[in-house]
């Protein structure tokens, strides 16, 4: 049996790396006695994937994995059972049966919506958030050292203002292996675009993947 | 959690370290608390929660209505910087209440070099370093094998609890808290304190010269000997029911389950052999029962047998059957973290990995016969080969050899001898392995430690030291040969600071000062805050005479200092003593002082055979 998860990730244990949080389920799913397959050879691994891993430090609301099960067991039931196991600040939003054919999460997630704040001293000028928003291009250099336009990457983004002290942004943009937009690459060049009124790092909360995209509609990954 | 206390763990490396919440963590409300512990252990996070001492007395305070402890680790350099910087305490990790706040403080000594880590965590959480400067604050403690040469930390911490703490807890918080009712001053509090078994407070005794140390003279109230506590019947004592599970890999993350305390083999430079004695096993039907609960209660898929020597358990067999069988459907895997050095145990570790084939783990400590008897190893180098082509035979391919180097009456010869013993267990695996073997020999630098046969034995000089390594270094060369060792300093520190009196305490307050931290960490230590206590204490080189008073001979494991010094004749004699687990009793003192027994099951008790 393959399952799908949907979890939330919030609090202080947004600084769990993704590694800790694959180990910190799989705990959770042998203290829940949910028994997941483990791969042939030497070193059996349990068969668990995730999407898009998360940077240390950002919360979400949507972190999908897949999970194969050794037996049937009601998907009412694994919630149940995995959620009196499972700390309330990765608590599961939603899970459901899926086939085997169903290619990888990581092979299939197109795009992403985050939430994203900055802590601003001054008050801001709209006139500069208008600047930014319009400029042509956000230009930057990646870690690998090529250069690099982050609007492309943009697919909508909403400025929702500043309140108490922070300007908050949501955009949905390119997400996956091949085009993937870095929350903290925007905070970099709309830090250095203020000239010092905003400050990065922003925080990030991460709402929903989707899969789709280009020429198909963007779909989030539970349900149209 | 705020906008500032995200900001601050995101400049940290590992932030995941300070954030706590984990899966078993115990929270009590406020209201329910009269007597609060912290539970403080000098070094990282990943490192104190794989100690088993912390596991256990953090569940035993917390199962008791009333009393509550939770847990604070030594945060690492750059978050300290980060504390500093902003002026803020070093807290806890369940309630984040400052260290200050709490009833008692309650330190883990395992290693001398975390002692500065203890200044660092006493300074953070805001309470004042000395122990006469801390009217109003509250009672700072430590426990751990280090406690039993309490006197280089004399000067910081009130009360020491020598001998196992699970013992001591109970009276101790109750002395405390009904001080608390009482009212009274700190003094009276700490005067009744040192009347408690097991307890040594060291404001209640002056100092005196006697040869090279300064020695503790007890004051009008205080006892002259303190004598070591130790768990009786430890079949039922009390073990957790469950572990607070890291979120991030720790040290070891596994279901730790201790088949036995103590160990009788004698080795005559352990420190744990002597304290820890006499051997009291725990049975398998318990054992099977705080696996399943553990197992359940964490989620781990490994099961650690724990032990000062692992194979030497009465039930081992057994043992290793039910946990390598029961659960292997689940992916429940088992290890032995001390393998005894012969064909037996080798099988029995065979058993447990029968796929996943790591390294293998010997401790023949020293290189040539001779001196292993010296030492009271006993080991033969047949026994040693055996092993090793057992290991071989059954797929090993990467063996790990433990030695010391500077053990007394070493020669060149049994330097040499660390080096055929090597070359030997090459030619074995070079014949059997399945693959190219791999060789690891790690090599320490013997350091006498208090209440061992050893503890009047010197330590090699620097010079000595590099010498004889050279030696090792041209012996072992090869692609086939892994060789390690520590930096000779770190092992004079170490030296200095085991043994030393309590004028110690003002050079490890200046090399704090200074800026030393985690002195343990290869990468961390720096010798040139310490070079006014190494220049000061030159004794540790010289052999110190059989009269000598040490500022541990008031603390008292129950082993008469008789046997140790006759023990010392032996070594020079190279003859050997063997383990009074099973054989004859060598009256080390210990049970008759102690009143305690030998707890051993699978009918191999000792009053069984006599
Ligand atoms: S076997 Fe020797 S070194 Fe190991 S714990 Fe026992 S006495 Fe100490
Ligand atoms: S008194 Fe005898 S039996 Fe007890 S620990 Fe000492 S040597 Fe062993």
């Amino acid at each position: 049996m393959r399952i799908r998860v949907k979890h939330a990730k919030l609090g202080e244990l947004v600084f769990l790396s993704q590694l800790d949080m694959v180990n910190t389920i799989l705990q959770a799913l042998r203290r829940a006695k949910i028994p997941f397959a483990l791969s042939e050879g030497f070193n059996p691994k349990p068969k668990i994937s995730y999407g898009l891993p998360l940077p240390v430090g950002a919360g979400s609301l949507a972190e999908y994995f897949d999970l194969v099960l050794e037996t049937r067991i009601s998907l009412g039931e694994i919630r149940e059972r995995l959620s009196k196991q499972l700390p309330y600040l990765l608590e599961i939003r939603d899970i459901w049966e899926i086939p085997s054919s169903e290619p990888a999460l990581q092979a299939s997630v197109s795009a992403a919506d985050y939430y994203i704040w900055l802590k601003t001293e001054t008050p801001y000028s709209d006139g500069l958030m208008e600047e930014f928003l319009n400029q042509e291009s956000w230009d930057f250099v990646d870690r690998r050292g090529r250069k690099k336009d982050l609007k492309e990457l943009v697919i909508k983004l909403d400025y929702l203002g500043v309140k108490q002290g922070l300007v908050g942004f949501k955009i949905t943009a390119a997400a996956g292996s091949k085009k993937n937009f870095r929350p903290a690459d925007f905070c970099e060049i709309l830090g250095k675009s203020a000239k010092g009124s905003i400050e990065p790092p922003g925080r990030i909360l991460r709402c929903e993947l989707y899969y789709g995209g280009e020429k198909e509609q963007l779909t989030p990954f539970s349900g149209g | 959690m705020d906008w500032q206390k995200w900001q601050d763990l995101m400049e940290v490396e590992k932030p995941i370290r300070y954030v706590g919440r984990e899966w078993n963590q115990i929270k009590k409300e406020p209201g329910e608390v009269k007597l609060s512990w912290a539970l403080a252990f000098p070094d990282i996070y990943e490192v104190g929660m794989s100690h088993l001492g912390m596991k256990i007395l953090y569940n035993l305070i917390n199962s008791r209505p009333g009393y509550a402890a939770e847990r604070v680790f030594a945060p690492w350099i750059d978050r300290e910087e980060q504390l500093r910087k902003r002026g803020r305490l070093l807290h806890t990790l369940e309630s984040n209440r400052p260290l200050h706040s709490f009833d008692i403080v309650g330190f883990s000594l395992q290693f001398e070099l975390s002692y500065t880590n203890v200044l660092t965590m006493l300074d953070l959480g805001g309470i004042p370093l000395r122990t006469g400067e801390r009217k109003g604050f509250p009672i700072v403690v430590a426990g751990g094998p280090n406690t039993f040469n309490p006197e280089p930390l004399a000067d910081f911490i009130d009360c020491f609890f020598i001998g196992e703490s699970e013992e001591m807890i109970e009276p101790f918080s109750e002395g405390v808290f009904k001080a608390r009712e009482k009212g009274g001053t700190r003094e009276q509090l700490l005067q009744e304190l040192g009347n408690l078994p097991g307890i040594y407070v060291p404001s209640l005794y002056s100092l005196e010269k006697k040869g090279v140390f300064s020695c503790p003279v007890p004051g009008a109230n205080a006892p002259e000997v303190i004598e070591k506590q130790m768990v009786r019947n430890f079949n039922e004592s009390f073990f957790p029911e469950s572990f607070v599970v890291p979120y991030t890999p720790a040290v070891h993350d596994r279901v730790t389950l201790e088949i036995a305390r103590g160990c009788t083999r004698g080795c005559r430079f352990c420190q744990a052999g002597i304290i820890y004695r006499p051997v009291r096993e725990r049975s398998l039907e318990k054992l099977r029962c705080q696996g399943e609960e553990l197992l359940e209660a964490t989620g781990y898929n490994e099961v650690s047998l724990l032990s000062l020597s692992t194979t030497d358990h009465s039930q081992i067999a057994q043992l290793v059957e039910h946990f390598s069988s029961a659960h292997s459907d689940l992916g429940v895997s088992l290890s032995l973290p001390s393998l005894r050095i012969d064909a037996f145990s080798v099988n029995l570790a065979g058993e447990v990995q029968k796929v996943k084939k790591t390294g293998l783990t010997f401790a023949p400590e020293a290189g040539t016969q001779r001196l292993r008897n010296v030492i009271n190893k006993g080991v033969s180098e047949e026994d040693l080969l055996g092993a090793v082509e057992a290991a071989f035979r059954s797929g090993w391919t990467t063996i790990k050899l433990y030695f010391m180097m500077g053990l007394p009456t070493e020669t060149d010869e049994d330097v040499m001898g660390i080096v055929d013993l090597a070359r030997k267990v090459w030619e074995i695996g070079k014949k059997l392995a399945p693959r190219r073997p791999r060789i690891t020999v790690s090599v320490a630098t013997f350091v006498p430690k208090p209440h061992t046969p050893f503890q009047w034995e010197p330590l090699l000089t620097l010079d000595e030291i590099e010498r004889r390594q050279k030696i090792l270094r041209k012996g072992l060369r090869g692609k086939q040969f892994n060789l390690n060792w520590h930096a000779g300093e770190s092992s004079q520190l170490e030296a200095i600071l085991a043994r030393a009196d309590r004028q110690a305490g003002n050079h490890i307050f200046g090399a704090w000062k200074r800026g030393a931290r985690f002195d343990g960490w290869s990468e961390e230590f720096k010798p040139e805050f310490w070079q006014e206590l190494i220049s000061e204490n030159d004794w540790v080189h010289r052999e110190l005479p059989n009269g000598e008073v040490f500022p541990w001979d008031h603390i008292f494991t129950g082993v008469e200092k008789s046997f140790l010094k006759g023990e010392k004749e032996k070594s020079q004699e190279a003859a050997v003593t063997l383990d009074c687990r099973r054989g004859a009793c060598h009256g080390c003192g210990c049970c008759d002082n102690l009143k305690a027994v030998v707890e051993v099951f699978g009918g191999n008790n000792r009053a069984d055979q006599s």
